[in-house]
């Protein structure tokens, strides 16, 4: 037996000498048994008992994620507001208090450096949340516009976990009595647990009703603790990548690149034209009508699983590559994204899928609408990964 | 983790119960762990003739994909067809329920080339 595919977080499994960063929920990770792997510069657990497990966990009832490697940078003030409008293609003045928006920080030429979720706390203060792997070059993107705004690094000194599925409510009604969670999705509150403020948001990456909770790091073990206590499973890294493909989101570093833009992954609804400010905004409006690949879902036929780097075919013609490729565990189904040439999409369409070098597995698989899943609890959800 | 001593196992995490003439070959409790959630399995036809170390199959699961490599050479007799339909018993059981295919051996000495379940277990303990 020798795998092919180890465990596909292209781009982001790093394998450099740097020593890894653990988040503050690392022991309890350990504790539990989980497989841990490099992700992004951390050491994070990819799964504690079972993908499958966590997966339907999330689906059927509750999961608990540890997503404190995501990136959480806070800003505020007139300088941070200036700076956050060249820095995102978020409209900032129309995200009122208590708002979560997703949008990018895309380069000069309109690629997209990274996708994200800006939470607006309160009045004149804004929490935005960047890809883990991305974060230093958002950091250094920042430095270069030179506003010098106050932006503070909140990442290491606090702990982030994403609560979700149908009985996420249930479980934190016995975690946080009393505590109004807002009922509609990208709502922010901040909160008191127990004597410690925590920043609350109706956002997650599974498609199912949930939250993320923000809390300081050395109280994050004790949030964990007392969520899992009133019902929530833990559940890993490969439960968050089959969940957030079987709703068709897309991940940075396999659907958004530097060189892919918003209109070609099917995302420009997140590039708002009332910011006239952000870095990248005439390039990227620019290749508004380029003949690019574009972003489909398809679903196999019958047996066989899609995988990041596999090829698709028209009549024995290439015409695109697989960026991400799961079996998913709610259709019990090979499903994936693949960039396709312009022109050579349609909806309903076949196409055939085959491992890049050698010819030994390959299947037909068919274009659908996304998402895959089509019977979570929150359908409209986006957010950054 | 479980490595019955009467088995034998090669370098890939196969391994072999020979009884007479005839094999019977699955993957490691070591290599199911590994692999976790497997979901589908598709091997050769029988009547396939292998080489020791050809491919004999495919195991896939949710997040990887693996290739079967035959612990002998001989010909592929017969398949375990009940794991198209449940292929966590890989999983479940390894050396079971969960058995792969049956091998009509060249030469039943070649079962000296593989490793025993000590070596094998050295093998796993040193990554």
């Amino acid at each position: 037996m020798v795998k092919r595919a180890p465990f596909e977080m292209r781009n982001l499994v790093t394998s450099s000498p740097v020593p890894l960063l653990r988040t503050p929920l690392f022991n309890r990770h350990v504790s539990l048994g989980a497989r841990m792997a490099p992700f992004a510069g951390f050491e994070m657990p990819i799964m504690y008992r079972s993908i499958a497990e966590e997966h339907n966990a999330v689906r059927s009832g509750c999961g608990i994620f540890d997503v404190s490697h995501m990136g959480r940078l806070r800003f505020s003030g007139t300088a941070g507001y200036e700076l956050l409008e060249r820095l995102t293609t978020i409209h900032v003045a129309s995200v009122g208090a208590g708002a979560a928006r997703y949008g990018f920080v895309l380069t000069d030429s309109g690629g997209i450096l990274d996708d994200v979720i800006l939470f607006v706390t309160h009045a004149a203060e804004w929490v935005l949340v960047v890809n883990a792997g991305n974060r230093h070059s958002v950091v250094e993107h920042i430095r270069k516009l030179e506003l010098h705004p106050r932006c503070l690094d909140d990442t290491e000194s606090t702990g982030m976990v994403a609560v979700q599925g149908p009985t996420t409510r249930a479980v934190l009604r016995q975690v946080m009595p009393g505590l109004a969670i807002p009922e509609r999705a990208n709502r922010v509150i901040d909160a008191d647990w127990r004597g410690t403020p925590v920043v609350i948001s109706t956002t997650g990456y599974t498609g199912e009703d949930g939250v993320e909770i923000i809390a300081p790091s050395g109280r994050i073990e004790a949030l964990w603790d007392s969520v899992i206590e009133a019902g929530a499973v833990p559940a890993g890294l490969g439960a968050r990548d089959t969940l957030r493909l079987e709703m068709g989101y897309p991940l940075h570093g396999h659907e958004l690149t530097e060189e892919t833009d918003p209109w070609q992954a099917g995302l420009g609804w997140a590039v708002d034209r009332r910011n006239e400010e952000f870095v990248g905004r005439s390039a990227v409006f620019s290749r508004e009508n380029d003949r690019t690949p574009r972003l489909v879902a398809l679903k196999a036929a019958g047996r066989g699983i899609p995988r990041a780097g596999n090829i698709v075919e028209d009549n024995g013609t290439v015409v695109g590559d697989v960026t991400s490729g799961t079996f998913s565990p709610s259709l019990r189904q090979g499903i994936a994204l693949a960039y396709v040439d312009f022109g050579a999409s349609s909806p309903g369409k076949q196409f055939s899928v085959r491992d890049r070098e050698s010819g030994s597995r390959r299947m037909t698989m068919e274009q659908v609408p996304a998402p895959f899943y089509r019977t979570g609890t929150r359908r409209s959800a986006r957010n950054a990964s | 983790m479980d490595f019955p001593d009467d088995l034998a196992y090669t370098r890939d995490h196969e391994w072999l119960r020979l009884e007479g003439e005839t094999g019977t070959a699955g993957i490691t409790d070591y290599a199911q762990r590994e692999l976790t959630d497997i979901v589908f399995v598709e091997f050769v036809e029988p009547g396939t003739v292998v080489r020791q170390g050809e491919r004999f199959g495919t195991v896939e699961a949710i997040k990887a994909v693996s290739d079967l490599f035959s612990p002998a050479d001989g010909e592929i007799v017969e398949v375990n067809a009940e794991l198209a339909t449940h292929p966590e018993w890989i999983n479940q059981d390894p050396y079971g329920k969960g058995w792969m295919v049956k091998i009509r051996v060249n030469d039943p000495a070649q079962v000296h080339t593989l490793l025993s379940a000590a070596d094998y277990r050295t093998l796993v303990a040193n990554g």
